[in-house]
């Protein structure tokens, strides 16, 4: 006799429930705790975010962060597809490559935050250290969806003279889709992560990192956390926006 | 356009032989048929012609900068259109000329499907249209009819002798009666016998 073993199906709403669970064990930790320095309530978190909403200078504070983050972001996609293409045309390009894509990899965010702030503009910071982390990530995936590209598609297109261009987005991207959805996928994410970082260490005026740093100095909690809500929310839509671009993208692509 | 001249032409892989000294004509506007046993090289003949492998030594004159292909295998864009796969290699060419070409082999309705969805026959014809649109005078053709039932074959044979007039072919196959159909010569390749020591 032979057991099967089939994994639990888990569908969004059992997710839900998880997360409602969570904010409700949050909750009674607090509750426990009884002291809102050392953990707030998601009550009054979301009280404070409500107020947040409403607060002079909160657009313009999310507006510094996601421009500047967003810009690093998108200038660390482009420049690590860059780089993929020319490693994979020339292999000295890899070899060349390899000892700085490892130092960015390997060096821990805060090093390079430091480093930077006696190079860089405090209020530009978080463009450099964004796109720093996004760079190795995408020319990664980028190079072995490159390599990864079927040898016999690429000879159709030599034989027939298919020009650069339409060699590019109907040989190549489509191939590439994959790879590019997981870098732009784990890039984002790790892009908000270190350029809010950069803000909280660079603290440049007008910034989330600033206001996290302020919440920080004033045992405010509940904005700390606030804040944090705040940050997670935009890093999500942000992500969604993108990748529903880029499907959107392909999917005009396709339609040709 | 030129005669095809291949002049002592040789291969080989891993020091292998696969193509010794090879002298052939390829008639210009003319189709010829190229047969032999599997490993003979009428695969690496092929692929020097297009391009794709440089010979060991020899000469090939009379060959044209723009060439086209029925490959072995379809390879089609397999999340594109039919329409758009065969029109790849023509991109001027407005779309219902790309369609009526479709038509005249029997794909009208599968015009717009993405190649993924198309049997394997029609794949075969999505390539062969591809090879007929694009702009070229020497098309080579590596068993163009595979996977093609008869009737389909019939109707595919008849669209690519009306397409090609003209043009120099080089047909790769392994049906003499094809070959016959086909007409033109007829270039055999046999493998090359192992040297005693």
């Amino acid at each position: 006799m032979t057991a099967s073993i089939m994994a639990p199906k888990f569908t969004k709403w059992h997710r839900l429930a998880a997360v409602g669970l969570a904010f409700c064990v949050w909750q009674l930790a607090a509750v426990l705790l009884a002291s809102p320095l050392l953990l707030v309530s998601p009550i009054r978190v979301a009280q404070r975010l409500g107020q947040l909403l409403f607060e002079p200078g909160f657009y313009a504070s999310v507006g510094f962060s996601l421009a500047r983050i967003a810009a690093g972001f998108l200038l660390g996609l482009i420049a690590g597809s860059l780089l993929a293409v020319l490693a994979s045309r020339w292999p000295l390009a890899e070899v060349l490559l390899w000892p700085y894509i490892t130092a960015i990899k390997t060096t821990p965010v805060a090093s390079f935050i430091i480093l930077c702030l006696i190079w860089l503009d405090s209020a530009n910071l978080s463009i450099f250290i964004a796109f720093l982390m996004v760079v190795p990530i995408v020319y990664a995936n980028m190079l072995e969806g490159i390599r990864q590209t079927d040898p016999k598609l690429l000879q159709m297109g030599q034989v027939f003279g298919v020009r650069p261009l339409r060699r590019v987005l109907y040989l190549y991207l489509p191939q590439l889709r994959p790879y590019l959805l997981t870098a732009a996928s784990v890039s984002l994410g790790l892009s908000w992560k270190a350029g809010i970082a950069a803000e909280v260490i660079g603290i440049p005026e007008g910034s989330i990192g600033e206001r996290l740093y302020e919440a920080k100095v004033y045992l405010s909690s509940a904005d700390l956390f606030a804040w944090t809500v705040v940050i997670i929310a935009i890093s999500i839509l942000f992500e969604k926006l993108f990748l529903l671009l880029l499907q959107r993208g392909y999917a005009r692509l396709q339609r040709r | 356009m030129q005669d095809i001249v291949l002049d002592h032409v040789c291969k080989s892989f891993d020091g292998t032989p696969v193509l010794q000294n090879l002298s052939t004509v390829l008639p210009a506007g003319q189709i010829t048929c190229l047969m032999g046993p599997s490993g003979c090289g009428k695969t690496t003949l092929v692929n020097i012609l297009l391009g794709l492998l440089p010979a060991d030594s020899g000469t090939i004159t009379g060959l044209p900068r723009a060439l086209s292909a029925v490959f072995q295998e379809d390879r089609l864009l397999e999340e594109f259109s039919a329409t758009m796969n065969a029109g790849f290699a023509s991109p001027k060419l407005p779309r219902d000329v790309v369609r009526r070409h479709l038509q005249a082999v029997g794909l009208a309705d599968a015009a717009d499907s993405p190649a993924s969805t198309l049997s394997g026959g029609m794949k075969r014809r999505v390539a062969i249209v591809r090879a007929v649109l694009a702009t070229a005078d020497f098309l080579v053709l590596d068993e163009p009819f595979k996977g093609l039932d008869s009737d389909t074959r019939r109707l595919v044979l008849a669209y690519l002798m009306a397409e090609t007039r003209g043009k120099t072919l080089l047909v790769v196959t392994h049906s003499e009666r094809e070959a016959a159909t086909l007409g033109g010569a007829v270039l055999r390749l046999a493998p090359i016998a192992p040297t005693g020591e």
